[in-house]
């Protein structure tokens, strides 16, 4: 999955419409885009719209895939906004500001009685955990492997920043050790990383820098906080039409030399190149 | 004493819901830019909602301002939790 656009959950429109915009996936938000007064009124409103915009997607835009960022744990929110998705069809869930594999392990406990009280298949729900604060991104690898509904990690770079007093926009090299750890643990537990959404809007450019810097360091993707980021995000998590070609020439040379060794123009061809090759060629048919 | 809760916004494609008690019946007025059209199918929105929580003795006023029905329910049903829950306007 190359892109994840942030949708309002206490918006119709914008949520009708979310699916639109050519993202991958779509999350609707009942956290930090959602006052404090509006919580109940966001979670009853996902419940009515979330089975119509579901169905509707599966008709119109069959790939895209929906996720619901709930409220963190540490607030009086998640448990209802856990029952809100859950028993409205929702099967991804963001949690925010995860720091230990504890966590994860409460809200799958909550989430293996919801799936039980509805009749669902215990483990479907999956969750992307938001790795946000620099205990988080120490505890990645625990966190990730706490669960098996863990299915990815994204990073959330701007309480990361806070904590440590930088500044978002500031030198890139500054993120580089939390996306490398996390890029790193998602691969360790063999799930997607999603780098953290970029706030300046008006700055395509450094849009586009930091696409190409988050997938050089091993992200799958990036949250977007706009349709406009959207496809400059795409872009620059697709692979090239260069790396496809390459991957096509690996994959055609073992076809060649069935003995376990070869070579391309020179290249020791082994496995970690050959899995490469086939993570490229199934990127490119869709299969994300 | 008359109690008064609201929920929703008065954008498009969202519905405004003012709920209070009142004495007797339920009384629903809407307005909306689509009132000719779609009149009929939202108060019938709204009277399975009021059927559905069992609610009586209480004046509403759907502003809709092209609201799925789906919309004006949900929001609906936050004016009526947050009527319960003594959340005033």
């Amino acid at each position: 999955m190359r892109s994840w656009l942030y949708t309002p959950a206490n918006t119709p429109n914008r949520m009708i419409q979310a699916g639109m915009y050519g993202s991958d996936g779509i999350i609707f938000d009942l956290e930090d885009a959602v006052a404090l007064s509006e919580k109940d009124e966001a979670r009853l409103l996902l419940e009515g719209l979330l089975p119509l915009i579901r169905a509707s997607l599966e008709r119109t835009h069959p790939a895209v895939k929906i996720a619901v960022r709930i409220n963190g744990l540490d607030t009086p929110y998640w448990q209802d906004d856990l029952k809100a998705v859950v028993g409205s069809g929702g099967a991804i869930i963001r949690v925010p500001k995860v720091e230990s594999a504890a966590e994860v392990e409460e809200i799958a406990h909550a989430l293996s009685l919801l799936e039980a009280e509805l009749h669902i298949p215990d483990g479907s729900v999956h969750l992307q955990v938001l790795l946000e604060t620099p205990r988080g991104v120490e505890e990645a690898f625990r966190i990730g492997a706490a669960s098996p509904r863990v299915i990815a990690f994204s990073f959330g770079a701007e309480d990361y920043c806070s904590a440590l007093g930088i500044h978002r926009n500031g030198p890139r090299v500054a993120l580089d050790y939390p996306r490398a750890r996390i890029a790193s643990a998602a691969s360790a537990c063999g799930i997607e990383a999603y780098d953290a959404a970029y706030g300046f809007l008006d700055n395509a450019d450094a849009l586009v820098l930091e696409c190409a810097h988050a997938k050089a360091l091993g992200f799958h993707g990036k949250s977007a906080i706009h349709p406009k980021q959207v496809a400059a995000i795409n872009g620059e998590f697709s692979f090239s039409a260069q790396e496809v070609r390459e991957a096509k020439a690996i994959l055609a040379s073992l076809e060649k030399n069935q003995d376990g060794v070869s070579s391309l123009e020179g290249r020791m061809i082994d496995k970690p190149v050959i899995a490469w090759a086939h993570r490229v060629l199934a990127a490119a048919e869709g299969n994300r | 004493m008359q109690r008064t809760a609201v929920a929703g916004k008065r954008e498009k494609g969202d519905t405004h819901i003012t709920l209070s008690t009142r004495c007797g019946a339920n009384e629903i007025v809407i307005t909306s830019p689509v009132l000719d059209l779609f009149g009929p199918q939202i108060r019938t929105a709204v009277e399975q909602t009021l059927q559905q929580l069992q609610i009586s003795g209480v004046l509403i006023l759907v502003e809709d301002n092209q609201a799925l029905d789906c919309v004006t329910q949900a929001r609906l049903r936050c004016a009526v939790q947050r009527l319960q829950r003594g959340v005033e306007a």
